[in-house]
């Protein structure tokens, strides 16, 4: 049993659950993520790990509602607990000595790439910060942001704040204005469409994009294969190769289908 | 010694129609008469250790538990199983018993060799069913020593009671949330039910072995780290559970199982009982199982028993190279399945759409000189390929073991198929403290073997610990 200390509501439909899991605190990176089951009629499912304290023994996971998981999780208040959470799984993420990172953001992808991005700022780059959302009610830990930030470009569909747009179409701009800086590598965190889109941005730039996959998981360390996509022409498993892949090379319209594989209220047979 | 009747006493099973209707273990177990009956047919051979039990790799007390049956002395039966076997209920419906035990009878040569393994089960069954456990198994000093066994498969579970009962103190480090391994996700709970491992496992906690889930050695906590933390010694069974693919085109679309996968969210996490159940899984009406080893056969079991219309098992071979034990394809033919033999899968064709599943290209295969394995080698037959349309196919060709333990673990050896390199008596690896045993040294085996390991590794331990 793992205790819940907080469930924070970050921005409509995203959420930020802490739990008490000393193991995986004491373990956890940027980029790694967890599987859990909530209780003993529920399924293993993965999310992506967003902070940890390993003095307290506690780490934080975020999670959008969608379906009956996270429907479950969504009502979890403090004290209440999960029944099973394991990890840290996953390589974390590489955090080599760049000179200039574009941490690329989107929707609850704002809070999965924090960790990845304050460990870069932690080795000395200089990290510029795109964050989009819909509305600006999806713009949350801008402070946080900034805190690590060279520079923070926020952007919303709907232009509400900050700038109208998507991030890769803003990300398309300030590549091709000519007093933006090249960025050594551009990290992503946001829907799969969103990713792919970003990767088209950068590919024909030749700036190397890390992607990070959340395709199904089942548990998390090899034994399922129901988390292989293809890389570069490989078949790799998300949970022991991933979840970081290099975003030039994998292969977005399979992913997108294997994220139909199961789609909500599907009946059986 | 007793007159020999040579024919077995027959077992209750349910009927194919029906047993296809539901997950409820089909072949039902003797009768407290039918097993006395059977038990003794038993001729007490005192070479029995050259014959039956040279035939089960654990060498179990086989005459013994026949007498007591015979006798109706059930806390002796209890006790003569648990003095050899850690697992004995699930061995009694699992092992492969006519190349094991029963092939080795001597009945078996002049009529049908004793039914070991019904009897067994018996006795097991009627023990749990008397809620307690057969004491008086030999118990070693308290030794004061620590040993974390990685991983809850028959290996790690019967290394890990026989260390507690030696006198250690001993933790079940295990990446799931549920203890027994392929017992526990894999074979089906139509053989093998759920409770009877659950038993299992409850005893082994009675004797004081603590389980810690949701530990992926190598992630969670490394193998180093249990040796620096206390842990004087580490055992090593986590098993062959990677799948191995086809590598061929479109072997990613959806619809598109690892069997591993497909047993396990229906034997472990339920998903025939969706939406009771939150695990899901979609089957259309048409089903391949590629592969025809015993996995492929528990599939494409499975697989009726929720309901598909069409359930075909695909395999490159004849009938004669099968894997699978002969029994266990009958019941598939019994319930339904149809057998493509010489038939190897070129591709998957995907719909329009999105992407799932549509089709299967074969190629016919003729069987050419013997290979390595001295099984004839299947050749394919250019100009023979066909389509098949199909909603799923669900892969069983394989399994391998995985690298986060070896890659995580210094100095230990691994070989080309990923397995561990240990010593084929003791298990011990060339790491000093660091032992290892059942599929991950052997590659995919058996439980009993699996057992054999655990329990060898066990007496070398204690030997190690204590000098
Ligand atoms: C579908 C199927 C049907 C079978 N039917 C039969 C049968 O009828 N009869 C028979 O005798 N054999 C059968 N087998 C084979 C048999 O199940 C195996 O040989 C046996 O389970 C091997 O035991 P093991 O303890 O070595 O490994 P496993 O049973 O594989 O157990 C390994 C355990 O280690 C855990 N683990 C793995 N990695 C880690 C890690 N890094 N950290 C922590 N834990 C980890 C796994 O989660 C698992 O619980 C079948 C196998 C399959 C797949
Ligand atoms: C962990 C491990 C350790 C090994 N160690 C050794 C070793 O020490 N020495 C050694 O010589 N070899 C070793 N091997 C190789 C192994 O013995 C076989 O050679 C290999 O698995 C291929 O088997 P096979 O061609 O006999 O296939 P089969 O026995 O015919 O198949 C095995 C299973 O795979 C299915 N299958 C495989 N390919 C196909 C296909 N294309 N289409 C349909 N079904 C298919 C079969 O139906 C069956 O279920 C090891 C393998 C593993 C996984
Ligand atoms: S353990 Fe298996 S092989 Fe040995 S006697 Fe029992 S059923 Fe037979
Ligand atoms: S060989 Fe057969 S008859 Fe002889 S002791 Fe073993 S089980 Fe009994
Ligand atoms: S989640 Fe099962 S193999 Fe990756």
């Amino acid at each position: 049993m793992y205790r819940v200390v907080s469930n924070q509501l970050l921005a409509p439909g995203i959420r930020l659950l802490t739990v008490i899991a000393p193991q995986v605190a004491a373990k956890a990176q940027p980029g790694q993520f967890i599987i859990l089951r909530v209780d003993e009629k529920g399924e293993r499912a993965s999310f992506p790990l967003v902070d940890w304290d390993r003095s307290q023994g506690t780490v934080s996971f975020s999670f959008q509602e969608r379906d009956r998981t996270t429907a479950k999780l969504a009502a979890l208040t403090p004290g209440a607990s999960v029944l099973n959470l394991m990890g840290p799984l996953g390589h974390p993420s590489a955090i080599g000595q760049h000179g200039q990172v574009l941490a690329v953001a989107e929707g609850m992808g704002i809070a999965t790439l924090f960790g990845v991005a304050r460990a870069f700022r932690e080795v000395g780059s200089q990290v510029v910060a795109l964050l989009g959302a819909a509305h600006d009610d999806g713009l949350f830990w801008q402070g946080r942001w900034q805190a690590i930030s060279h520079q923070l470009v926020p952007v919303t569909e709907n232009g509400s704040s900050g700038r109208q747009g998507s991030v890769a179409q803003e990300l398309g701009k300030m590549l091709s204005s000519p007093e933006a800086g090249r960025p050594d590598v551009v990290v992503v965190r946001g829907s799969t469409p969103t990713m792919a889109e970003v990767c088209e941005v950068t590919r024909p730039l030749g700036i190397k994009t890390v992607v990070s996959i959340h395709s199904l998981m089942f548990d998390g360390f090899g034994i399922c294969g129901g988390c292989r996509i293809t890389v570069d022409g490989a078949v790799r498993l998300v949970c022991l190769d991933g979840p970081d892949f290099d975003g030039h090379k994998v292969d977005w319209e399979e992913i997108r289908r294997r994220e139909m594989a199961y789609p909500p209220g599907l009946p059986m047979s | 010694m007793a007159k020999l009747n040579p024919n077995r006493v027959p077992v209750a099973a349910r009927a194919p129609a029906l047993r296809v209707k539901d997950f409820d273990e089909y072949i039902l177990g003797y009768t407290e008469d039918e097993v006395r009956a059977e038990a003794s047919r038993c001729l007490q051979c005192p070479n029995a250790l050259e014959l039956c039990r040279r035939g089960c790799p654990i060498a179990n007390e086989i005459p013994g538990f026949m007498k007591a049956v015979a006798e109706g002395n059930w806390e002796e039966a209890a006790l003569k199983v648990h003095l050899r076997n850690n697992l004995g209920a699930v061995c009694g419906r699992v092992c492969d018993q006519s190349r094991q035990c029963e092939g080795s009878c001597v009945v078996g040569k002049r009529g049908t060799p004793l039914a070991i393994g019904l009897v067994e089960r018996y006795i097991m069954d009627w023990e749990r069913a008397q809620g307690r456990r057969a004491h008086g198994v030999p118990q070693g000093m308290p030794s004061n020593k620590r040993v974390a066994v990685v991983g809850a498969g028959p290996a790690g579970l019967a290394a890990a009671s026989d260390l507690a009962r030696l006198g250690h103190q001993v933790t079940v480090f295990e990446a799931l949330h549920v203890a027994g391994g392929v017992m526990a996700y894999g074979i089906p709970q139509f053989r093998l039910p759920r409770l009877v491992v659950e038993a299992e496992v409850g005893y082994m906690r009675s004797l004081g072995v603590e389980f810690c889930y949701d530990t992926v050695v190598g992630q969670t906590i490394a193998v180093d780290e249990l040796l620096a933390g206390g842990y004087h010694v580490v055992f090593l069974g986590v098993g062959a559970g990677v799948p191995v693919f086809l590598g061929v085109p479109g072997e990613t679309l959806s619809g598109i199982y690892s069997a591993n996968e497909f047993l396990a969210r229906i034997t472990m996490m339920q998903a025939h009982r969706y939406p009771e159940y939150d695990t899901s899984i979609y089957m259309g009406k048409k089903v391949a199982v590629i592969g025809a080893g015993n996995t492929a056969i528990d599939a494409a079991q499975t697989a009726l028993r929720l309901g598909v219309g069409e359930v075909s098992i695909v395999y490159r071979r004849s009938a004669e190279e099968m894997p699978a034990r002969k029994e266990e394809a009958e019941r598939a033919v019994e319930e339904g399945v149809n057998f493509h033999w010489l038939t190897n899968p070129l591709r998957f064709l995907g719909d329009d759409h999105h992407g799932r599943l549509a089709a299967m290209e074969c190629i016919q295969m003729a069987l050419g000189e013997p290979d390595q394995s001295g099984r004839r080698r299947p050749v394919p037959q250019p100009g023979s390929e066909f389509v098949m349309p199909l909603d799923n196919a669900i892969l069983a060709v394989s399994t391998i073991p995985g690298f986060l333990v070896p890659r995580t673990t210094g100095g230990l050896q691994v070989t080309r198929w990923g397995t561990i390199v240990a010593h084929g008596e003791t298990g011990a690896t060339d790491r000093r403290g660091v032992w290892a045993g059942g599929d991950v040294v052997s590659g995919p085996d058996t439980v009993v073997r699996a057992i054999r390991a655990g329990k060898r590794a066990a007496q070398d331990i204690d030997a190690y610990l204590r000098s």
